[in-house]
């Protein structure tokens, strides 16, 4: 019956529409948000930067969570809960992303605010603010549990408000911002030794710092002063060498580098102040284009992992945006990907 | 808490919807058959393609599971339909509940239908949390599709039906393909045999 025929193809080739719906190339964010005392988990698309909640999102932590990193392997998740004085340890479901906290919580020094974890995952440092100390754990590969390093907590000077670890895991930077400085310690198994000399002096208000990829230099945000301090690493001492200071937008909060390019995040001016850096010399000079706005005064800046896109996280405006890279020139365009966190999100951090 | 997503593939359901359109109208030219039943359930074996990155997952997902339908007959074209499906995968759970209306066309022992449906979706996420064994969201459904009968015997048919499944659940809308196959019993009868 040549109908019936007709009718099963035209149904058939109807269905091949449809059917032919596969899958996009994508990671995983996680957003601190310390008013919902939660975790927010996105996946996004490599291409375009789409955002989709992942079911279940947010996910509860402890007091006012503040940092977050992702582990090297894409299984847990680590976050400082700043009031408990505790970091909390996620599973991350394989399948969607979701997390599940995995208790009991790990004890540190007081107001833990910030974390940065060694490139293979083997060591996490936790930065106590109040009690001015680094807590340093080793990491279970299987479990992700955390143990405490011996002589861990290791003291700074006070008030210390960031910091920040070589790639190679040897060294690490922290910024004291009534200090006005940045106290370099070498690392070993965890251990922590200073690093012997005075602490370089950087401008007022020093609120963030970052070493680039090269683990050449180190740069830190002077928040009063407006300004960017570049410093040479010693490759052998990790002791640091001031080489200049650039003037960016106002209240610089937060740092970021790519290729030879450095993203630096402007609170009071909500906008982005983009540089191309002299690996020698250090000398920044700004982009054509630069500052480039942002969806609302950007707190901090993560790079994902394809290097395509610089997302901003804004608490004023409680969303974190996208906007992609020009990796020759980085430049910055505006996307319309965003992600609304209801709440103001504090940090953020991506799967590789 | 609201997302920025792309739109959907609105070209894509409308290549689909033309197809069937086209393919209802290919087959308009049969005669139309006097007899059919008053009742007709129908249970079978059924196959969705579900839109789970709505949901956070990287992949679209592959879900089995069983199709039933209760329909009456109203005259030997219009019928009024209840559809209910269950299909589960990895972590997941889709329930449909839907009514609407079909038209078919009837020769000899074959039966060309088209239908659309509205009603309620309700799906599962079975991860497990801190706080929770999984998720669910109930959101509204609808449905639009169709299919072949064949009799088998006088009281038996075998089918076989696709649709275009749209649910809106977990604050995203889902677009999904469902196909289905199995056996249908007749109860009863309506019209009359024509004059040979």
């Amino acid at each position: 019956m040549p109908s019936n025929r007709i009718f099963l193809v035209l149904i058939v080739l109807g269905l091949a529409t449809l059917v032919g719906c596969g899958s996009s190339a994508t990671h995983t964010a996680y957003v601190t948000l310390p008013n919902s005392n939660a975790v927010a988990a996105y996946r996004i698309n490599n291409t375009s930067a789409q955002f989709t909640a992942i079911v279940g999102s947010p996910y509860p932590s402890g007091n006012s969570p503040s940092s977050v990193v992702v582990h090297p392997s894409n299984r847990f998740v680590y976050v400082t809960n700043q009031l408990d004085n505790t970091i909390s340890l996620f599973a991350i479901d394989g399948t969607i992303g979701s997390l599940k906290e995995v208790l009991p919580r790990t004890r540190t020094g007081l107001t833990p605010g910030s974390l940065v974890m060694d490139t293979p995952g083997s060591f996490l440092f936790a930065l106590n603010q109040v009690s001015s100390s680094i807590s340093t754990y080793s990491i279970n590969s299987t479990s992700g549990a955390l143990t405490g390093v011996a002589g861990s907590p290791f003291a700074t000077a006070t008030d210390p408000v960031a910091l920040a670890l070589a790639p190679s895991g040897k060294f690490l930077y922290v910024v004291n911002a009534n200090l006005a400085s940045v106290f370099a310690y070498t690392v070993s198994a965890g251990v922590l030794q200073p690093v012997a000399g005075i602490p370089v002096q950087v401008g007022n208000g020093a609120l963030a710092i970052t070493v680039d990829p090269a683990g050449n230099l180190v740069y830190v945000a002077n928040s009063t002063d407006n300004t960017v301090s570049v410093l040479a690493i010693n490759s052998s001492t990790g002791a640091l060498t001031l080489l200049g200071t650039f003037a960016v937008g106002t209240r610089p909060i937060s740092l970021v580098v790519l290729g030879q390019f450095l993203y630096v995040a402007n609170l009071g001016t909500a906008n982005i102040s983009v540089f191309s850096v002299a690996p020698t010399t250090g000398v920044l000079t700004q982009v054509t284009g630069s500052p480039f706005g942002t969806t609302g005064a950007p707190l901090f800046e993560v790079i994902d992992p394809n290097h395509l896109f610089l997302y901003t996280g804004s608490q004023s405006g409680m969303n974190i945006s996208a906007q992609s890279i020009t990796i020759s020139t980085g430049v910055l365009t505006t996307t319309s990907e965003s992600a609304s966190t209801g709440v103001a999100p504090s940090s953020m951090a991506v799967t590789k | 808490m609201t997302i920025a997503r792309v739109g959907l593939p609105y070209k894509k359901v409308a290549v689909f919807s033309f197809l069937v359109f086209s393919a209802v109208i290919a087959v308009s030219s049969l005669s139309v058959g006097q007899v059919a039943p008053r009742w007709e359930f129908y249970g079978g074996y059924s196959y969705l393609r579900f839109d789970s990155p709505t949901l956070g997952y990287v992949n679209w997902s592959n879900l089995n599971g069983f199709n039933g339908e209760v329909t009456f007959n109203i005259t030997t074209r219009f019928a009024v339909v209840a559809d209910g499906s269950g299909h589960y995968g990895n972590q997941l759970t889709v329930y449909n509940y839907m009514l609407g209306p079909q038209y078919a066309l009837r020769r000899d022992k074959s039966k060309f239908f088209v239908h659309g449906f509205f009603g309620k979706a309700q799906n599962t996420v079975n991860i497990a949390t801190s706080i929770s064994n999984g998720f669910e969201s109930v959101g509204r459904a609808f449905a639009a599709g169709g299919g072949y009968d064949r009799d088998l015997t006088p009281r038996f048919t075998f089918r076989v039906q696709a649709d275009y499944l749209n649910t809106s659940t977990f604050g995203a809308t889902q677009n999904d393909i469902r196909v289905s196959t199995g056996v249908v019993f007749h109860v009863g009868h309506i019209g009359r045999r024509p004059k040979l």
